[in-house]
């Protein structure tokens, strides 16, 4: 199975992770549209590509980003969430 | 017909040990370390079962795992019957049974056999075509009663059976020479190597051929030596996964590997020649004479006829020969051959042959064969036409595979990182070629697996000698020339699927099964594309074989069944449930009592009389399992009022509030009590099967808002019991110091104190009734509280089954059953919990919406007439609410109610037939229409 | 106590466990004289001077969350729980009921490679790790002891009863 390399605990098989999907941000709900807000709730982008994921290692409870690339299931980095913040600023 | 011979160097019988067993009823005998089927050989015993479809008699074939009609229904003194026994890798045991499957009345007066006389009526998918209409169950179960292999025994005992993990920097799949070459080089390298074979001894086709049997030997005692090497003979890799999981499967379980790198060095699978017939007793593979006759000091038969096309044969009739076995003639198929004929004195040697049939003799085993030109009798056939690499799990690892003409064979040309490739499945056949790639391929497999980076291989097959005909395939104009014996394909099969449009690999396999058997079309599936490929006029070269998938050898159900672990979980207090005889149910993973049985009555009345002692005195029941975190910070209070419906951090040190937790999308999702212990301190519950998610949810919440929190999940680490009915206040204050007096600790208080000489959280609770309290203790010192609580007089334990009914009689929604994927607040009577005017909360902005578009459905309580007694007994969760013909809705909770004395519930229902006194039909599950009227909740006020 | 020849389960009695988080969790501890393992999943006995094979140890779940175990009075827990009380901010008390066992003998290994996923038997020395076993999440540390290589396993107490019974059986096979 499927080994993913979580940035606290090392590399550990799928069986131990939880993913909550894609990383997305919600529009302002209070000055969004009724259809940009139920587009955020049920749309999802289903290019295959390169995606940023929320991933918890269940046994410790930690959530972290993985970049997996949804067409060949490569994940390519997996890090800490403050560093979103850090990338957000490139 | 085949018999035994004296004594052969290096045989794996022990002819000191005689087994004794029987086939089909008689007594046969065999020498430890024989297989079902070579001490039947030895016997002379030449046919071992009745094909698939045309029940036709079929002997050995290929002793090498895919002798799918040499499957048996096996018995051993000490268990019961055992259906598809392989009898040509299973050893040979001292009182076995064994019967041949699918045949019926026996092997030898098979009444299956008849059906051949039909085959013109069963061309190739007649079962598409045929059987329209009413009578294909009939047909169908005469279909079913004619096919199928093996009976399973109803009565077998369940066996729990270990699997393990296991880890290795380097797997090697094929103990052969360059699986041998390639462990010891990746070895040597300072990798921990596993080193698997399915055989029970390594060695591959060199300890059978003969050939450099020395030099094999001193490879196999190397590796035997060697520290870091470990050798699984009998084992088999059945399946490869991500990242180099691979699924072995030993004897006696099931291991499941995680390699650093994974070498196939499985070999090749030696090919048929399809001609009419070819599927006789005494028709079989050279490679399996060989291992018969090295294995088991067994020959083919009197008179040996070769069909060949490769060296190999002339190497099997020489070794024959050496063996005093009378080889009749060699009969090539290659024109202008015959360079190879050293050393085979007067055998009959023949070039340019071109097989018409086997023909039959008494009992069905071959007498002689045809030949264009000549007749040659002969009592065993033997084929060495060619190879197809065994490649089905190196595809699996996602190798690329592509055909070479000039080997005649798929090699693969592109290998994923970390997956490589050794010895014949990689295109080197000789000897001295196959070591030196075991070398150069083992150094690079333990180099990646030890994490330097290297490029893919490109094989380096020898070009030097052909080792497989390009088309060894001789179609019959009256059939009977099988390219797949497990299903009974025949060449014209093929030709027809091409014909009605299954002309793709894939197409073709569906339409006519080729490849769909036991055997997985390791001896067939090649043919087939040449022969689809002739049909069609293009080459092999463009085609892809048909995707192999996961497993390479049929698994045992009980080696993936395992041990039959089910994680659950006990309270604190699980040892005094038992004592006192609880009803145990499974929720959430927990075991929770859901009554306490009392002797002699129903479980009705068991229930009942809990919900009394709770209306009429007091009750206990353990909730333990309810989630319960604490959040800890400067913004924990900030966070509730996001997650949660309500606000909280206005919520005051030492009070509760109900806490109702949506998705995004406004649905409600979970809820809880929520307690303030400090100004930085919450404590709250979540729903039993909702904890572990909520819990995560909050983590990532937070790692998304980033907030001065920090959380710890008690849900395990806490027991946590509710006291109640309208003697729990005393009950509960001769035990503990907390003031439980109204003024003291009003409703919807939380106090911290002394319980039974423990440190306990108690909160007051209005679940199920009027007067309770919520008391949590750490998990160890549960049983001294409830001990504690129990020995109180009057005091009944009660189950989950009471709290449902006496939580329905207060009017409480439970979030899950009585709403559901489309629930928001307001349609299930929790607007009151809904805080709209906060800057924020999940599901909030969502909420906007559903209020503007109005209640879809509305949770009303509802109750039957008191002397409506079965009717009321009648009604079910998710019985249908019926108005106007339509429906209107779904009931979902419903209980009788002892304390009311009728049929109370809660239901869905359309917006119009929510007012109070609207009358509401109820359709029943037994159908009939039930009469009942909406009413207030809560159904009881006080209590 | 369940063992065979080859292998052995404890469930050590009189043991205290205690875990405190949050970003003060680490000075709280070295005020109170407690070793604070350096890296993320890493233990170390208690106290400085204390043997590699003590019973009481601490560990490093993660960044900011450690974990005690204590044997006899626990006097290292009790007072850092009564720091807490007192209003340490920043650094918030875990109860911790784990159910706790050791595992030793010369086939440990082969029972955890019936139950878990991680290559425990080549476990760097300090290292913790948080996995799964047969469905349950654990912590999981190894010692080496007089007694040979010892692994040291909690779960959740409600848990305990499950995987205890199935390690037993495995044990005594």
């Amino acid at each position: 199975m499927k080994i993913i390399h979580c940035p606290l605990n090392g590399p550990r098989p799928l069986l131990e992770f939880v993913s909550a999907g894609e990383l997305r941000n919600a529009p302002d709900p209070d000055t969004c549209s009724d259809i940009e807000w139920t587009a955020y709730l049920f749309n999802r982008a289903s290019v295959p590509g390169v995606k940023r994921e929320w991933w918890c290692h269940t046994p410790s409870g930690y959530w972290f980003i993985a970049e997996r690339d949804t067409a060949s299931d490569e994940i390519l980095a997996t890090y800490d969430a403050a560093e979103l913040a850090a990338k957000a600023g490139t | 017909m085949m018999y035994r011979l004296p004594q052969v160097a290096g045989e794996w019988i022990d002819r000191s040990r005689t087994l004794s067993f029987e086939f089909e009823g008689r007594p046969f005998q065999g020498f430890a370390g024989d297989t079902i089927s070579s001490a039947l050989a030895a016997a002379g015993e030449m046919t071992l079962g009745r094909s698939f479809k045309y029940h036709r008699p079929r002997g050995i074939f290929s002793f090498a795992n895919h002798d799918a009609n040499n499957l048996f229904q096996v018995a051993r003194p000490s268990s019961g019957w055992v259906p598809n026994v392989r009898g040509d890798v299973t050893e040979l045991a001292a009182g076995m049974r064994a019967t041949a499957v699918n045949t019926i009345g026996g092997l030898a007066r098979d009444r299956g056999r008849f059906i051949e006389w039909l085959a013109p009526f069963l061309p190739v998918g007649f079962y598409y075509k045929a059987f329209h209409g009413r009578n294909f169950p009939r047909w169908e179960q005469r279909i079913r009663a004619f096919s199928g292999l093996g009976r399973i025994a109803a009565d077998a005992r369940r066996e729990r059976t270990p699997k393990r993990y296991a880890f290795c920097d380097v797997l090697v799949i094929g103990a052969g020479v360059s699986g041998l070459a390639t462990a010891l080089s990746a070895a040597d390298a300072g990798a921990r190597v596993l080193l698997v074979d399915e055989n029970a001894r390594a060695g591959g086709c060199a300890s059978w051929t003969g050939a450099a049997s020395g030099e094999v030997d001193a490879l196999i005692r190397r590796v035997a030596d060697h520290p870091d090497i470990e050798l699984l003979p009998g084992t088999y890799a059945a399946g490869i996964y991500a990242d180099r999981w691979v699924a072995l499967v030993e004897p006696s379980r099931m291991a499941k590997v995680r390699a650093g790198a994974v070498v196939f060095a499985m070999g090749v699978i030696e090919q048929p020649a399809v001609f009419r017939n070819n599927d006789l007793p005494g028709v079989l593979l050279g490679s399996a004479a060989q291992r018969l006759l090295r294995r088991y000091a067994i020959a083919p038969g009197k008179r040996v006829a070769i069909l060949a096309a490769n060296r190999e044969g002339y190497e099997l009739a020489r070794d024959l020969r050496a063996h005093q076995v009378h080889v009749a003639a060699v009969l090539d198929l290659r024109e202008g051959a015959g360079g190879d004929a050293d050393g085979l004195g007067d055998v009959r040697c023949v070039t340019g042959v071109v097989p018409e049939a086997a023909i039959a003799g008494s009992k069905g085993v071959v007498r002689a064969l045809r030949v264009r030109g000549a007749t040659i009798e002969c009592d065993a056939v033997l084929m060495s036409v060619g190879f197809a690499p065994a490649a089905g799990l190196l595809s699996q690892a996602g190798a690329l595979m592509q055909y070479d003409k000039a080997l005649q064979q798929h090699l693969p040309v592109k290998l994923p990182p970390g997956i490589f490739a050794a010895g014949r499945v990689n295109g080197t056949y000789d000897y001295a070629a196959r070591c030196q790639d075991g070398r150069d391929v083992g150094a690079e497999a333990a180099a990646y697996a030890r994490g330097g980076l290297v490029g893919t291989r490109v094989p380096r097959p020898e070009t030097a000698r052909q080792v497989s005909h390009p088309y060894p395939v001789f179609p019959h104009p009256s059939a009977r020339d099988f390219v797949d014996l497990d299903e009974d394909v025949q060449v014209k099969d093929l030709l027809g699927s091409a014909q009605e449009g299954f002309d793709s690999t894939e197409l073709m396999k569906r339409f006519s099964t080729l490849g769909m058997g036991p055997s997985q079309g390791k001896h067939s599936n090649l043919h087939g594309a040449r022969i689809l490929m002739r049909s069609r006029e293009s080459t092999l070269a463009d085609t892809a074989l048909t995707t192999q998938r996961p497993f390479y050898h049929p698994v045992p159900l009980k080696h993936l069944a395992g041990m039959g672990f089910h994680a659950h979980r006990h309270s604190g207090v699980h040892d005094r449930h038992v004592s006192l005889d609880a009803r145990f149910m499974t929720v959430g993973g927990w075991q929770r009592p859901e009554y306490y049985q009392a002797s002699g009555q129903s479980r009705e009345d068991c229930i009942a009389a809990e919900v009394r002692a709770v209306r009429e005195h007091v009750g206990l029941i353990d909730v333990s399992t309810l989630g319960k975190i604490e959040i800890f910070g400067p913004d924990a209070g900030a966070f509730l009022d996001r997650i949660y419906t309500g606000s909280f951090s206005d919520l005051r040190v030492g009070m509760t509030r109900y806490g109702l937790l949506l998705d995004e999308s406004g649905i409600v999702r979970d809820d809880g009590v929520i307690a303030r212990l400090a100004d930085q301190h919450f404590y709250f519950t979540t729903t039993t099967s909702g904890a572990a998610n909520v819990y995560r949810e909050l983590l990532l919440w937070n790692a998304r808002w980033r907030m001065d929190c920090a959380f710890v999940n008690a849900t395990g680490h806490r027991a946590a019991f509710n006291l109640a009915g309208p003697k729990s206040r005393e009950l509960l204050q001769a035990l503990t110091d907390i003031d439980l007096s109204e003024t003291a600790f009003p409703f919807l208080g939380v106090r911290e104190g002394g319980v039974a000489g423990v440190e306990a959280r108690v909160l007051r609770a209005g679940f199920v009734s009027s007067l309770g309290f919520e008391i949590h203790v750490p998990y160890r010192s549960a049983g001294q509280v409830w001990d504690a609580l129990m020995k109180a007089s009057g005091v009944r334990a009660f189950g989950v089954e009471a709290q449902r009914v006496l939580r329905l009689e207060k009017g409480h929604a439970i979030v899950a059953q009585d709403t559901d994927n489309l629930t928001n607040p307001f349609e299930a009577g929790m607007g009151w919990a809904v805080r709209m005017q906060k800057p924020f909360f999940i599901g909030q902005r969502s909420l906007r919406i559903h209020v503007r578009r109005g209640a879809r459905q509305k949770l009303i309580g509802f109750e039957l007439a008191p002397d409506q007694v079965a009717s009321g007994a009648a009604i079910r969760e998710s019985n249908l609410l019926i108005h106007l013909g339509g429906i209107a809705g779904r009931v979902t909770s419903v209980a009788q109610s002892p304390t009311l004395g009728r049929t109370i519930g809660l239901a869905m229902a359309a917006p119009n037939l929510a007012a109070p006194g609207t009358p509401i039909v109820i359709r029943a599950s037994d159908g009939r229409l039930v009469s009942a009227r909406v009413v207030r909740t809560p159904f009881l006020e006080a209590g | 106590m369940s063992s065979s020849a080859d292998a052995w389960l404890r469930v050590p009695e009189a043991r205290r466990r205690f875990g405190v988080k949050g970003s003060r969790a680490a000075a709280l501890l070295e005020q109170l004289g407690l070793i604070v393992p350096a890296t993320p999943n890493s233990w170390s006995p208690l106290r400085a001077g204390d043997r590699d094979d003590s019973r009481n140890v601490i560990g490093r779940l993660g960044t900011t969350e450690f974990f005690i175990e204590e044997g006899g009075d626990a006097p290292g827990i009790t007072g850092l729980e009564k720091r807490i009380r007192e209003g340490a901010s920043g650094a918030y008390p875990v109860l911790r009921e784990d159910a706790g066992v050791v595992l030793g003998g010369p086939r440990a290994r082969d029972v955890l490679a019936q139950v878990c996923n991680v290559n425990l038997a080549v476990l760097p020395p300090r290292a913790v790790v948080m996995t799964l076993m047969i469905g349950v999440s654990v912590l999981v540390m190894a010692q080496e002891t007089d007694e040979g290589r010892v692994y040291r396993i909690w779960c959740d107490p409600s848990f305990g009863s499950y995987l205890q019974s199935e390690l037993e059986q495995m044990v005594n096979q």
